[in-house]
């Protein structure tokens, strides 16, 4: 049996600001296996990015804490590192420092921001080399030359700085960066959601590409469901923090079951079908720092009824391997 | 029908180090009353700078924009004045477009008190309630200000700007990019119901394919500064002419795992805007490139019933465009 890359149990994240405190993640739990994709699509402010850095160890300090919950990273539980013991900061940090871009890498939405503008961008590459490997400078900057020419950007353009390429190619250099140390794990945060389509195509190819090549596991973060039909193999909706639906892509596009799924497809313009109108739902996702004690959609859901105001449905699994939180759904499982 | 708006070999130059950047190049359009016009292309093809060149933002290098018949690139400036109200635009991100300053009932009631259109102090705060109530917005937010509002309410309050003056076309920037999908539809089907309603006039920017196939009568595809493809939109998503359109079409990922498009990767980025040549601008990342195609720039020209495509060798590429295999 395959052991998962990544194992998050429950985790359960909160933010602790002046005015009160925003339940960023709310019981999450999901698996990738080594080579897997795993889409996480959701709206602004559903809590997917608060994921990805929890698991970096990169919650903004002070005020991200992890209040439950454990992740496991290639057989290690790092949520051990996660407490917010002052004694133990500086060896939370260390440990930190020497997983992140080793054992998982990260690509960045906007690429402007996630590279330095005063070194060239092999030196950047190199950096991460060095730091993590024992070689000398010249071995790395051979290697960093190679991973360039991997991601499709001549050598030769190794002294150049990060504002003299474009933002496609500019990503290409985080991708490079990213996937230097061979990581485990791969977390791409809206990679390309800053990328005009036909640009997009190119990195998304080129990501397909090197994931089969080093076979890393990948944890896609994006608010569009069509870079998930095209590049994932699993995929989760989460929705105020919460995980609705989970499976496989044949689960989820060609068999939705949680209210807010269909409601995000339905929303969708198609370059396919022909519709009059769109079916917007009414309303806004519910405020963080204001949950309601049952299930959080049901104020813009179509199908609720007055059970639903009464309890918090749990994710019930529909089909082997497809999960849905929705209490009609778990309902008529029970009548089955 | 009516023809509103008609743009005859509309050029924008800019002076830069180098030579001059081609941003709009001899673009040549027309917009129905009532219709929606849609600009597809992708950053920095010059569709933002046409929209800005139309409403006077920034003066045209050469050509004529007609707005009801009418050259409005040769009006004085107080003369173009008096037609503003009838010109307005909804920019992309409401957040950098509003001042932060001002509540919404005071952003809503800006327009009026410079065009002066209604003195009268209580009638005018009617008419910014009466406004809130088109573009959905609750009354109860009148008194609040935009940092305290989400994305889609924003973008409500830069729409009732918009509508304060009664405009008759309305030149949509990239209104929803910023949105989400679901607020994206409720803003999408609001302007709709508005154009239905009021019978506006929308030159509809985007980057997106399939918001402007929803929304749009009439679709241009721009690649940088030129139209290359231009026709009504059943046309244009049946019969595909232009490679550029082509590959636009098929990078698009699909959020279906049924009708896979087959993919034409592009080769290489857009190339710089400035001193383009003569030659077609999508030469060198297009797939059916011949010599004839770094030589000499091809003339849109008429494909039947008005589609017009600017490629020299469309006919031999034919239209089985679309792409869609089915893969299941």
């Amino acid at each position: 049996m395959n052991e998962p890359i990544l194992r998050i149990e429950d985790l359960v994240v909160h933010y602790e600001t002046r005015t009160g405190v925003a339940e960023a993640v709310n019981n999450v739990s999901l698996e990738i296996l080594p080579g897997e994709t795993l889409g996480l699509v959701g709206e602004t402010g559903a809590g997917k990015t608060t994921i990805a850095l929890t698991i970096m160890g990169l919650l903004p300090q002070p005020g991200g804490h992890v209040i439950q919950g454990k992740i496991t990273l290639d057989g290690e539980e790092i949520t051990r590192y996660m407490t917010n013991n002052r004694r133990q900061s500086n060896k939370n940090d260390k440990y930190f420092r020497k997983i992140r871009g080793n054992k998982v890498g990260m690509i960045f939405q906007d690429p402007m921001s996630a590279l330095n503008p005063v070194y060239t961008v092999g030196e950047q590459i190199a950096e991460v080399i060095r730091l993590h490997n024992k070689v000398s400078r010249a071995e790395a900057n051979k290697k960093a030359v190679d991973m360039m020419e991997l991601v499709g950007i001549p050598g030769e353009r190794f002294k150049n700085y990060p504002h003299e390429f474009s933002g496609g190619m500019k990503q290409r250099i985080v991708i490079a960066m990213a996937l230097a140390c061979s990581p485990r794990l791969l977390i791409a945060d809206e990679p390309t959601t800053a990328l005009d389509v036909t640009i997009q195509a190119q990195v998304l190819e080129l990501m397909r590409g090197l994931r089969k090549e080093f076979n890393t596991a990948m944890l896609m973060i994006t608010h569009d469901l069509g870079v998930v039909a095209d590049i994932c193999d699993k995929c989760a909706v989460i929705y105020a923090g919460q995980i609705v639906e989970y499976g496989t892509l044949e689960h989820v596009f060609n068999n939705p079951k949680h209210p807010y799924t269909l409601a995000l497809f339905a929303a969708l313009p198609s370059l396919d079908t022909e519709v009059e109108r769109l079916q917007a739902i009414e309303g806004l996702m519910s405020d963080p720092m204001d949950l309601p004690e049952y299930c959080s959609f049901y104020d813009r859901c179509n199908h609720r009824c007055d059970a639903c105001k009464n309890c918090d449905p749990a994710l019930t699994e529909v089909e082997p391997g497809h999960f849905v939180r929705c209490l009609r759904i778990s309902s008529e499982e029970e009548e089955k | 029908m009516s023809t509103l708006l008609e743009i005859r070999n509309l050029k924008k130059y800019y002076s830069v180090s180098g030579g001059m950047l081609h941003a709009v190049d001899d673009v040549t359009l027309s917009v129905e009353k009532g219709e929606t016009l849609g600009i597809v292309g992708e950053s920095g093809c010059g569709k933002s700078t046409l929209g800005k060149t139309i409403l006077r933002l920034t003066p045209p290098t050469d050509g004529e924009i007609l707005y009801n018949g009418q050259d409005i690139t040769k009006l004085s400036d107080a003369e173009f004045k008096k037609l503003r109200p009838d010109l307005q635009m909804i920019f992309q991100d409401p957040m950098s477009s509003l001042n932060p300053r001002m509540s919404v009932k005071e952003q809503i009631e800006e327009p009026m008190l410079i065009y002066k259109t209604i003195p009268d102090r209580q009638e005018r705060e009617k008419k910014v309630l009466e406004l809130m109530d088109t573009v959905g917005l609750a009354r109860r937010y009148a008194d609040t200000y935009p940092h305290e509002l989400d994305g889609g309410r924003r973008q409500r309050i830069g729409i009732a700007r918009g509508l304060a003056l009664e405009p008759k076309l309305i030149i949509c920037d990239e209104p929803v990019s910023a949105l989400d999908v679901l607020i994206q539809a409720q803003i999408l089907n609001l302007l709709q119901d508005l154009q239905k309603e009021k019978g506006l006039t929308y030159l509809f920017i985007t980057h997106d394919l399939s918001v402007v196939k929803h929304i749009s009568h009439n679709i241009c595809v721009m690649y940088l500064g030129q139209v290359v493809e231009k026709c009504d939109t059943p046309t244009l998503f049946a019969h595909t002419m232009h490679p550029y359109t082509k590959a636009l079409l098929s990078a698009i990922p699909v959020p279906s795992l049924k009708n896979r498009r087959e993919r034409i990767l592009l080769k290489g980025e857009l190339t710089s805007p400035v001193n383009p040549g003569n030659r077609c601008r999508f030469a060198p990342r297009c797939i059916y490139a011949k010599e004839k195609c770094f030589n000499c720039t091809p003339e849109l020209q008429d494909m039947g019933g008005g589609h017009m495509v600017a490629c020299h060798f469309c006919k031999e590429i034919g239209d089985d465009g679309n792409g869609t295999t089915d893969a299941t």
